[in-house]
């Protein structure tokens, strides 16, 4: 069983996250905080107190679930939680990164990098810019306002296409 | 994992595909140092997709030193990319600078450089997008060319200096 999927890179950003414990919802912005604090304290934790140079961390258990992390030398973090009885699943973590990720978000020009990715589902309305004086900087400000929501819509698009084959993987591996 | 196959562009259609965007960007700017600035940004742009491009694509260990990781991107990172491998040498004594030489550089067949763009450096996006991919493995670097085959060097020849080691974000306190 799969309880939660969480995408972060270097700077902390929480790239993408999916909750498929179905029926409970918990505060999503306060629990990705918090989770990229443990994962940065854990690693460097982990790197501390390692007897050799092989000091990734890997997976905790809890008694309710395990958290696995899989982390690629350019710092995007693949996190998963599952159930207990979920084995080692670094594997399936690299596949969606080299297979996923790869294919769907870096190698894909209107998807940008680095900045939380929203499906076309739960895409938000822009604000209106409606602070601005001249009609001259009105015209640019729609000028850029379209620009800027044709940019969102392309970049939602992406998002979409990494979700549905996220989402495909994941229904696919046998532990979900 | 196994190595997915690899689609390939004709190499002159490359060539011929650079050139146009570098005579486009001269037609832009005017000036040469911005022509160069562009160029480095576009690379940077390219390099940070390139190398998880790269990481996911091959089965390279990580790379424990900068030593290590320029080694690598000179001789897997050159033939993955373009089809031909570069050369890493003169690392100084603290292994914090070394010259990156590319002994067939694809880009610059058919080209002439024209006595006005003498200030041109023909093939700045290599040093942005050995920048952008060495920043994302952590290394801030400083990449600048230093011999041009263009301007009459026997080569082409890139310096690639590092600044500082990058560290892992810290989360923001509450």
């Amino acid at each position: 069983m799969i309880y939660n999927f969480y995408l972060y890179n270097r700077q902390g950003v929480c790239l993408y996250q999916k909750d498929l414990k179905r029926g409970s919802k918990q505060q999503r912005s306060d629990t990705d905080k918090l989770l990229y604090g443990l994962l940065y304290s854990l690693k460097k934790f982990a790197e501390k107190i390692s007897p050799n140079d092989k000091k990734r961390f890997r997976s905790y258990k809890t008694a309710t679930y395990k958290l696995h992390c899989f982390e690629t030398p350019t710092g995007l973090k693949f996190v998963m939680c599952t159930d207990l009885s979920v084995g080692n699943i670094d594997r399936d973590l690299e596949h969606i990164f080299a297979h996923i990720y790869v294919p769907h978000v870096v190698r894909n020009p209107l998807a940008e990098l680095h900045v939380p990715m929203t499906p076309t589902t739960t895409m938000q309305p822009l604000p209106s810019s409606s602070s601005s004086s001249g009609k001259e900087e009105e015209a640019s400000d729609a000028v850029t306002a379209t620009q800027l929501q044709e940019q969102q819509v392309q970049a939602a698009a992406a998002a979409s296409g990494f979700d549905a084959a996220l989402s495909a993987f994941l229904s696919s591996l046998k532990y979900y | 994992m196994a190595r997915r196959e690899v689609k390939r562009v004709n190499g002159e259609l490359f060539t011929m595909t650079y050139g146009a965007l570098v005579a486009q960007l001269l037609e832009d700017y005017e000036s040469d140092d911005e022509v160069n600035k562009q160029l480095d940004k576009m690379g940077y742009n390219i390099g940070v997709r390139m190398v998880d491009d790269f990481i996911a694509n091959t089965n390279t260990e990580r790379c424990g030193s900068f030593k290590e990781t320029c080694t690598t991107l000179a001789k897997e990172g050159f033939r993955m990319f373009l089809g031909v491998t570069a050369t890493i040498s003169n690392w100084t004594a603290d292994d914090k600078e070394c010259t990156l030489t590319i002994d067939d550089n694809p880009l610059v067949a058919f080209v002439e450089l024209p006595d006005e763009h003498r200030e041109l450096n023909y093939c700045n996006m290599y040093c942005g997008a050995i920048r952008g991919a060495l920043e994302l493995l952590q290394y801030r670097t400083r990449v600048t060319m230093t011999k041009d085959v263009l301007k009459g060097d026997k080569d082409t020849q890139l310096t690639i200096t590092l600044l500082e080691v990058l560290d892992d974000v810290p989360p923001p306190e509450d």
